[in-house]
């Protein structure tokens, strides 16, 4: 963990110094907004899918129509049907 | 024509023809056909700016794609994907109101067939979702022309003023180009189709959308906004997604908001954009999902927790994959690069900096799925390699996906060539010191920041309630609070009627194991007529009213 945060701040450094180096102003601000953007997509996305998206995977079967192992997914996965 | 040839000729006719169709865009670059139909006129073709960038890649992709799908397409599927891509380019050679809706529905129709030749009973169901959705969309759509027609009555396909009856036009579009919430059916129905079948439905319908939009509503404030949120709406159910072609599928829709949005800002530059934004789409995005098929060809999985570990087994799909993928996120020397810059320079110029910011929020989540996600737990990640077991893939994979992956460098290495296919004049240099710094800042801390929350980002056994709720959960909730849908009486053989259904139904049943095979009448289930029936009835209602209204 250690590691990876050297590595985070040392990118961050050289990436500044580039900014610098070419005017694009302010130096480093892409970089920021991306490690937090995609911090943001992520942990934002997994509370909303946790709150209201995600279901079980078979929330779609349906009662009477299908027997249990047709179903999408569930069944490709554990068959190992070539579906090619 | 195809299942009539033998079968030593079926390749030279299924990869000639658009050959064929490439050679004669390349030999009539305007080529413009005029003609007088029961009083009006109509042009069926017209080859100019806007529609020509757009039937060479369609050809393309329809030529490649093929090559894909030699070893493993059936027939029928086939002749489904010819029809299909014929249609679409019917669609955007269309020069007026009548021929595009003509070749739209021909377009739905026939890649219904691809959406079922998945052979698999939920790809049935899916597919006749798809085609539910799509036949609604029609309805709408065509009521909108016929009512353009009776106020000014005129069939031209040039843009409109937003009129109610324009409006209905422009919503046909928007559904056909997956804007939320008119857009389930695409994530729906394009995973359950044959590795191959999915290349193409990915290339052309969307697409084609896209391009009767830039037609009919360039410059329409609300486009740029409905954009912006497809591109964010598709990363945020990339994150929950599971399954690795729905994953892609969302992220159809995303870069499709991008196309709309330049749409919306509709300057010559951001249809430039636009434009080229669906050039090199077709061209990644049909890479993308030739390597997520390749894989599920030969493993036989499509879910990310089932797989993992792959890399020694398919190192060369992964690495074609990875052109695709950066191609996606707009590394630079890649295809995306080129053509989403030209959008965000549009969006800048004109002003609008959030935009620019959101679609650039959108772009790390591009990069964040496709680019890392995605392989990371297909290729590596947990090891399940000695639980997969990994069949041989065909060798015209192989070649298709290099076709594209050469293709996609080839836009990359020389963006000035590139531009001179699109609509307007292009005096834009991506290459700068400026712009690839950016990027590279990107990609680079995406890449750290997903690397740092990697445990969340593993796929979950889930699936994802989307606006498809409204017509697959929603009737049978509905059904259980008022107590039940009221049964049909049992067939009775004494009378006329019911022995006439039973017959009616055994000849369909007949004809869908001739064309799918044995399992085709899994999906179905005898009591569906009524719906048919009653659906058929409102269609002609309509449509009849509609006639009326028309005349008088």
């Amino acid at each position: 963990v250690k590691g990876f945060w050297f590595v985070t701040i040392a990118a961050l450094v050289v990436i500044v110094i580039a900014d610098l180096l070419l005017g694009v102003q302010p130096p480093g601000l892409v970089a920021v907004f991306s490690f937090a953007g995609c911090a943001v997509i992520i942990v934002g996305s997994k509370w909303l899918g946790k709150r209201f998206i995600q279901r079980p995977e078979d929330y779609y079967r349906t009662q009477t129509t299908l027997p249990e192992d047709v179903v999408s997914g569930a069944h490709r996965e554990e068959r190992g049907v070539d579906r090619g | 024509v195809l299942p009539l040839l033998p079968r030593m000729l079926r390749p030279v006719w299924f990869l000639g023809l658009p050959l064929l169709a490439g050679v004669l865009l390349l030999l009539e670059p305007d080529l413009a056909v005029r003609m007088e139909f029961y009083g009006y006129e109509i042009q069926p073709i017209r080859l100019d700016g806007f529609s020509r960038p757009f039937a060479y890649v369609f050809v393309v992709i329809a030529g490649v794609g093929g090559v894909y799908g030699l070893r493993t397409m059936g027939v029928g599927e086939k002749v489904a994907t010819l029809a299909y891509a014929g249609s679409a380019l019917g669609v955007v050679l269309a020069g007026d109101l009548l021929s595009l809706f003509f070749f739209w529905e021909l377009k739905v129709a026939s890649s219904v067939f691809l959406v079922w030749s998945g052979r698999d009973p939920e790809a049935g169901r899916a597919g006749l979702r798809y085609l539910f959705v799509h036949l609604v969309g029609g309805v709408i759509l065509l009521g909108g022309i016929l009512w353009h027609l009776s106020d000014t009555g005129s069939l031209a396909f040039a843009a409109f003023g937003l009129t109610p009856a324009t409006s209905l036009i422009l919503i046909g579009f928007l559904l056909s180009a997956a804007v939320p919430p008119l857009h389930a059916w695409l994530t729906d129905a394009y995973p359950q189709s044959t590795a191959a079948g999915m290349v193409f439905l990915s290339a052309f319908t969307t697409k084609a959308s896209v391009y009767a939009l830039m037609r009919g509503f360039p410059g329409v404030e609300l486009l740029i906004w409905l954009g912006v949120a497809m591109a964010l709406y598709g990363v945020v159910y990339a994150v929950l997604e599971n399954d690795i072609r729905r994953l892609l599928a969302y992220h159809i829709i995303s870069q499709v908001g991008y196309m709309v949005a330049a749409v919306g800002i509709g300057t010559e530059i951001a249809l430039n954009g636009a434009t080229a934004h669906a050039f090199a789409h077709i061209l990644y995005k049909g890479l993308l999902l030739m390597g997520a098929g390749a894989v599920i060809h030969a493993t036989g999985r499509d879910r990310l927790t089932a797989l993992g570990g792959l890399y020694r087994a398919m190192p060369v799909v992964f690495g074609l994959y990875m052109i695709g993928a950066l191609s996606i996120s707009a590394a630079p020397l890649f295809s995306g690069f080129v053509s989403k810059e030209v959008t965000l320079y549009a969006a800048s110029a004109a002003g609008l900096s959030a935009v620019v910011w959101l679609l650039k929020l959108a772009s790390i989540g591009t990069f964040l799925h496709t680019g890392l996600k995605l392989p990371y737990f297909t290729w590596f990640g947990p090891d399940r390699s000695t639980e997969i077991d990994v069949g041989p893939t065909p060798a015209p994979m192989y070649v298709a996906m290099g076709m594209l992956a050469a293709l996609n460098l080839a836009i990359g290495l020389f963006p000035a060539a590139f531009y001179t296919l699109l609509p307007y004049p292009l005096d834009f240099e991506p290459y700068t010191g400026a712009k690839v710094a950016e990027l590279t800042q990107l990609l680079v801390f995406t890449a750290l920041a997903s690397w740092w929350l990697r445990s969340k980002l593993a796929g979950e056994r889930t699936v994802s309630v989307d606006a498809d709720w409204i017509y697959r959960k929603a009737p049978a909730r509905v059904a259980a609070a008022i107590g039940g849908v009221p049964r049909l009486p049992e067939p009775d053989p004494a009378r006329a009627w019911d022995r006439g259904v039973a017959l009616w139904e055994r000849g369909i049943l007949a004809v869908r194991r001739a064309v799918f095979g044995p399992h085709a009448d899994l999906g179905h289930k005898p009591s569906d007529y009524p719906t048919w029936l009653i659906g058929g009835v409102v269609l002609a209602a309509l449509l009849v009213t509609l006639g009326l209204g028309h005349v008088g």
